[in-house]
């Protein structure tokens, strides 16, 4: 690697971790995830169960991408998706913790999702899912490794 | 054979995350917008009559539901028409964006890094993630849209060099 790119990658780096250290770090355990098919079905439900828990003030999150939706809640109620979505279903992860990084500064700061995933990959953690959405950042780990994973990018961030 | 990007991402090192992306179907797509709204029941019932009153709303929509916060990605044919639904629930509304879409086969579940060397590839050309939506095998990464078809032709050449060697 040339001089040239080492320093910019450091710069790049402090960068990053002065936005990262103003922002708040969280982990929510006991969760299930659910991978479900993308159709006209199975949106109509997706929007009604986001009503359904913003109304009740349960934990939902969740994504739709082109050929999929990513739904995770408390594991409460994985019984009760699973009866909903049914044969729509393609996978259900138990036993998984959001990691909540709520940042308000990075706007054109390139390199974010870089830290905060190769600390994962780094120690072999794998991702079951991952989504921004503006100013936060899930991503979804086994729940065994949720705290230890705080612990580290709070670690790395001091350091 | 040697490339640049071959010193810059340690991950590429992992021949399994390449064999992944290589097996990956990729495809850029610009004309499209990004539309944060607050997360409220108003705007929730109001995104679910959105996707209803759309022509084709399976084709229509990627959308991802934070803490307090849902972001929208759209064509920016339905811009005016999103304006007017949720109106004062906007926060944001990213014009001139551009969307890179990746399908990977079902291995990407199992192997740590994929998103860390994605990534990178943006971060080493100093090109900022608006957005990244992952969802079960699915890639959705949102850029500038002048960077669309650069980045996209730039992860293609990266992924053609033989890493074997």
């Amino acid at each position: 690697m040339t001089i040239e790119r080492t320093i910019r990658r450091f710069l790049r780096e402090q960068k990053v971790k002065s936005v990262l250290k103003s922002s708040e770090i969280g982990a929510t355990t006991d969760l299930v995830l659910f991978h479900i098919k993308r159709n006209n079905f199975s949106i109509a439900l997706y929007d009604d169960l986001k009503i359904e828990f913003l109304k009740s003030s349960n934990h939902l999150r969740g994504a739709v991408g082109e050929r999929y939706i990513s739904v995770i809640v408390n594991e409460q109620y994985h019984d009760y998706l699973l009866n909903l979505f049914r044969e729509h279903i393609v996978s259900v992860q138990k036993k998984v913790a959001c990691i909540i990084l709520d940042c308000s500064k990075t706007k054109n700061v390139s390199g974010i999702i870089t830290y905060i995933t190769s600390i994962l990959a780094k120690k072999k953690i794998n991702m079951y899912g991952f989504f921004t959405s503006r100013d936060d950042i899930t991503l979804i780990i086994d729940e065994n490794k949720a705290f230890e994973y705080v612990d580290e990018l709070k670690k790395k961030l001091k350091a | 054979m040697s490339s640049p990007i071959f010193e810059k991402s340690e991950y590429l090192k992992n021949i399994k995350i390449i064999k992944i992306l290589k097996e990956s179907a990729f495809s850029a797509h610009t004309d499209i917008v990004c539309i944060s709204i607050s997360k409220n029941l108003n705007s929730v019932e109001r995104f679910k009559c959105f996707v209803k009153e759309l022509e084709d709303s399976n084709d229509a929509i990627v959308s991802s539901m934070g803490k307090t916060t849902i972001t929208i990605l759209l064509h920016e044919r339905f811009l005016e028409k999103a304006k007017n639904f949720f109106s004062k629930e906007i926060l944001d509304i990213n014009v001139k964006v551009g969307a890179i879409f990746m399908k990977c086969p079902k291995e990407v579940n199992l192997t740590p890094g994929v998103t860390a060397l994605i990534s990178s590839l943006f971060a080493d050309k100093n090109v900022t993630l608006y957005e990244l939506i992952s969802t079960y095998t699915d890639y959705v990464i949102v850029i500038n849209e002048k960077d669309t078809y650069k980045m996209a032709s730039y992860i293609k050449s990266i992924l053609e060099v033989n890493y074997d060697n």
